[in-house]
């Protein structure tokens, strides 16, 4: 109990030193602030679904997009604030990632099959958008610039946005420590680690899985909006494509699943060596930080298969820890 | 009226009849012993009761009502609770851990899981394995971490598979004295056993199956020396103790 | 739609289908022998494609004369690509393997953007006559695709049912406890069934080069829908991996001729959605998980 408190306390720390950062830092800093705020709070949605219920999704760029069009749609048509359209987004894309849930759990379907069938939807959702000619069609859609309003999300500066993906990454880490720490957290952890030894024990496996998908379908789509919001542009593979959906769980791959602070870790490390390789890189090699992201993947796989936070944990415990026992059955090496 | 009734109970696997017609009945307070070889269905049988597969007919009474179309967790969390014949522990997290997901069906809340999961764990003589991961504990071990884990979610029945597979005579013991003990608390035990040495001594009552039927009931005395039930076992070295 | 126009539709994904079988039996080869879904599959079609596209367009090849160096090709390519990454890992989760794949996947797709633009290449050939039989028109390159595509299959199959080495992979497939057990060298047969699956899209890259471009992207799509022509048929059922194929390629090709725009690719993966619904292990039973 009392290391989770310090937990809390830390993160509320963590929390008001961030707050000054743009105080004194440049707007390029702060630019990397809100993009690593942004994917931390991406990656814990994903997390809590992928990393604590071990239903690995490849497919959250769905949710994403949701989250992204659906605000800027009621924006754009309707003139209602993205304030208010997250909302609505979110409850879509929660209702979608129960349907899902509810179409790949009832059958068990788990696993390589899991990710295939949601990365197989996440691109459904590429050529639906596309053939919707009310959302821009292949050309996408725009968030025009109505001036800064904090009432309608858009700021002058990049503090603003700042801000409101902080605020977004801190209370994705308070939902994720308070997860880690209740019944629903334990029930997760039970489903991944054995389901039907979790339902002989009175766990409600469809019902705890279905709210881990509901919950981090709900999540993604927040972070869709604020990507809507800052980046002001999206099209139907920007968002639900493969890219996207792969680089919401690298992060939660690379820091740590399963872990609460695994998102974030991730993101910290490898959004700076992603903006800056863009830099350096974009000019010349279209695709350079995506081929930064797969080959940090392939050695991560290779060579620290629990993450950065798995690793530092089993030193820190210095127990054995033998690599790729995150509770799964060894696939193919019976 | 019985604590656990199971009448006329078939289970088909394609044209396999795995269980076919089987009846008997659990009384409060007693250990009863579900015996038989290899591929008798055994397991299968709990599986049925435990709400894991459906009955192809034939229905499971608990507490007078009848469990049929039940989910296993809801059978668990009406007070009837089961270990596997392989044990599955969740690896990953502490033997605390594993035992308070079973807590969490009466107590919703961390702290009193915790406190009722170490109260198990003692109860098992584990209390000093706690916070190692399940992952790292030796058979013995599981297996008692299994009974903790079923415990914790206060059931009023236990069915125990093949608790005695794996380990050795002495370990066998130190099982069978806990259910045993467990049986003096008040929890009643249907165990399934290949080995019939195992439960001899144990049971009150023993049903003996053989290829999916009941082919005798009684006392441990009376269908050790059933001819029927010898004639099931012959060609198995195993035999009564 | 009229008949005429229905019948060139059939037609024509019959024969794109047959291609499509063949990409697909390589990655439900590898399923099921590895239990391990490549999500890199459509990435090594691409380098495939890019092979066979230079042998064409640069040095001038007969797109057919270029299986002696596509297959070997693809079969090496898939053969370093499993030691040097995919076999470390074998023991791990299965999250590992997937996120390695895919990282695999990446590296390839924007490496291949490095290397070649993202330009749409197409390869002239003479395999463009156009073939007439009643209303219906197809090209002759279309057509050896679809009767390579075919052939290669059977050829497979019966490769996999009829020699020791077939047999001691499809046993490394079914058991590889077991197979070890009878003396089957099971780490060999996942090497080969790695090269094999692989070396399936070589037959598919020269089979196309005809009558498709080549972009770093080509890959994405291909792979993605040899996803679902695997599960449709039952994830490491070979035959079930043929007839969806065939279903999928109508689907699409039938549902192009009848819809707007793209739409008939979300009628694919609408398909795949209706399958998961009514047949979650695929359409015909299938044995995964």
């Amino acid at each position: 109990m009392k290391a989770v408190d310090r937990q809390v306390t830390f993160t509320v720390v963590l929390f008001v030193v961030l707050l000054f950062i743009p105080t004194f830092a440049s707007q390029y800093i702060i630019n990397i602030g809100f993009m690593v705020f942004l994917y931390a709070f991406l990656a814990t949605a994903w997390n809590i679904l992928g990393g604590y219920a071990g239903q690995h999704s490849l497919g959250h760029g769905l949710f994403l997009g949701i989250g992204a069009y659906v605000s800027t749609y009621l924006f754009v048509s309707a003139g209602i604030t993205p304030w208010l359209g997250m909302w609505v987004g979110a409850v879509i894309a929660g209702v979608t990632g129960w349907f899902i849930g509810y179409l790949c759990f009832r059958y068990g379907i788990k696993g390589a099959y899991f990710a295939l069938v949601t990365i197989a939807l996440a691109e459904a959702a590429v050529y639906v958008a596309t053939n919707i000619q009310a959302i821009g069609g292949a050309g996408g859609l725009e968030v025009p610039w109505k001036g800064n309003n904090f009432w309608i999300m858009q700021f002058g500066s990049r503090t603003g946005y700042y801000y409101v993906a902080l605020v977004a990454a801190f209370l994705g880490v308070l939902l994720t420590l308070w997860i880690a720490r209740s019944r629903f957290g334990y029930y997760l952890i039970s489903v991944r680690e054995n389901e039907d030894a979790a339902e002989a024990l009175g766990v409600n496996t469809m019902k705890a899985k279905l709210m881990a998908i509901t919950l981090s379908a709900f999540m993604t789509a927040i972070g869709g909006t604020l990507y809507a919001q800052y980046f002001t542009y999206m099209n139907p593979r920007s968002v639900f494509g493969e890219g996207p959906s792969v680089q919401i769980l690298l992060f939660a791959i690379i820091g740590g699943i399963g872990t609460v602070w695994g998102p974030a870790v991730g993101a910290l490390i490898l959004v700076p060596i992603a903006e800056i390789t863009r830099a350096e890189l974009s000019g010349s090699f279209a695709g350079a930080n995506l081929l930064i992201y797969g080959l940090i993947l392939v050695l991560v796989m290779l060579f620290m298969p629990k993450g950065v936070l798995g690793i530092l944990g089993s030193l820190g415990k210095g127990k054995k820890n033998s690599p790729g026992e995150i509770g799964h059955e060894p696939v193919g090496s019976k | 009226m019985s604590l656990l009734e199971v009448n006329s109970l078939t289970k088909y696997f394609g044209g396999l009849v795995a269980v076919r017609d089987l009846s008997f009945q659990v009384e409060e307070g007693m250990i009863i012993g579900l015996i038989g070889p290899n591929g008798a269905g055994k397991t299968t049988t709990f599986n049925m009761i435990s709400g894991f597969i459906l009955p192809s007919s034939g229905t499971v009474r608990f507490k007078g009502e009848t469990l049929n179309g039940m989910k296993p967790h809801e059978v668990c969390a009406f007070g009837l609770a089961r270990t596997f014949q392989i044990v599955q522990p969740f690896p990953e997290i502490t033997a605390l851990e594993n035992v308070m997901i079973g807590a969490f069906v009466h107590y919703h809340n961390t702290t009193d899981a915790r406190r009722k999961a170490g109260e198990m764990l003692k109860r098992v003589g584990m209390a000093r394995r706690a916070d190692t991961m399940a992952r790292d504990l030796p058979l013995l071990e599981l297996k008692r971490l299994e009974i903790a884990k079923a415990l914790a979610t206060e059931p009023q029945i236990l069915l125990l598979d093949e608790v005695a597979a794996g380990l050795n005579a002495v370990e066998v013991e130190e099982v069978l004295d806990l259910v045993k003990d467990l049986n003096k608390d008040g929890i009643t035990f249907l165990l399934v056993e290949h080995v019939m040495k195992v439960v001899m001594s144990l049971s009150h009552r023993i049903v003996v199956l053989n290829f999916g039927e009941k082919i005798s009931e009684g006392t441990p005395q009376k269908v050790s020396h059933d001819p029927q039930v010898l004639k099931a076992y012959l060609g198995e070295e195993v035999l009564v103790a | 739609m009229t008949t005429a126009l229905f019948l060139q539709a059939l037609v024509s994904g019959i024969l794109m289908g047959g291609v499509l079988a063949l990409i697909s039996i390589g990655l439900t080869l590898i399923w099921g022998v590895l239990k391990i879904i490549n999500f890199a599959h459509g990435e090594f079609l691409m380098i495939g494609m890019y092979l066979v596209y230079f042998l064409v367009a640069k040095m001038g090849w007969d797109p057919y004369l270029t299986l002696i160096v596509s297959i070997p090709a693809l079969f090496l390519i898939g053969v370093v690509i499993f030691e040097l990454t995919i076999r470390p890992i074998l023991k791990y989760p299965a999250i590992n393997q997937i996120m390695l794949t895919v990282g695999l996947s990446l590296v390839l797709q924007n490496l291949a953007l490095i290397f070649f633009k993202a330009d749409v290449l197409f390869a002239q050939t003479r395999y463009n006559t156009a073939l007439t039989i009643g209303s219906v028109v197809v090209t002759s390159g279309k057509l050896i695709a679809f009767i390579g595509s075919i052939l290669a299959t059977f050829i497979l199959y019966w490769l996999l049912q009829n020699t020791d080495t077939g047999r001691g992979i499809r046993a490394a497939a079914q058991d590889g406890d077991a197979a070890t057990l009878m003396g089957i060298d099971v780490s060999w047969a996942y090497l080969l069934a790695f090269g094999i699956g692989s070396a399936c899209l070589g037959v598919a890259a020269s089979l196309m080069i005809p009558f498709y471009y080549v972009s770093p992207t080509v890959g994405e799509f291909f792979g993605l829908i040899a996803f679902v022509i695997v599960v449709l048929g039952g994830m490491g059922n070979f035959l079930g991996a043929l007839a969806g194929g065939l279903i999928i390629g109508v689907t699409e090709s039938v549902g192009a001729a009848a819809l707007p725009g793209s739409l008939s690719r979300v009628l694919v993966f609408a398909v795949f959605v209706l399958i998961l619904l009514y047949r979650p292990l695929g359409l015909f039973g299938g044995k995964q998980r």
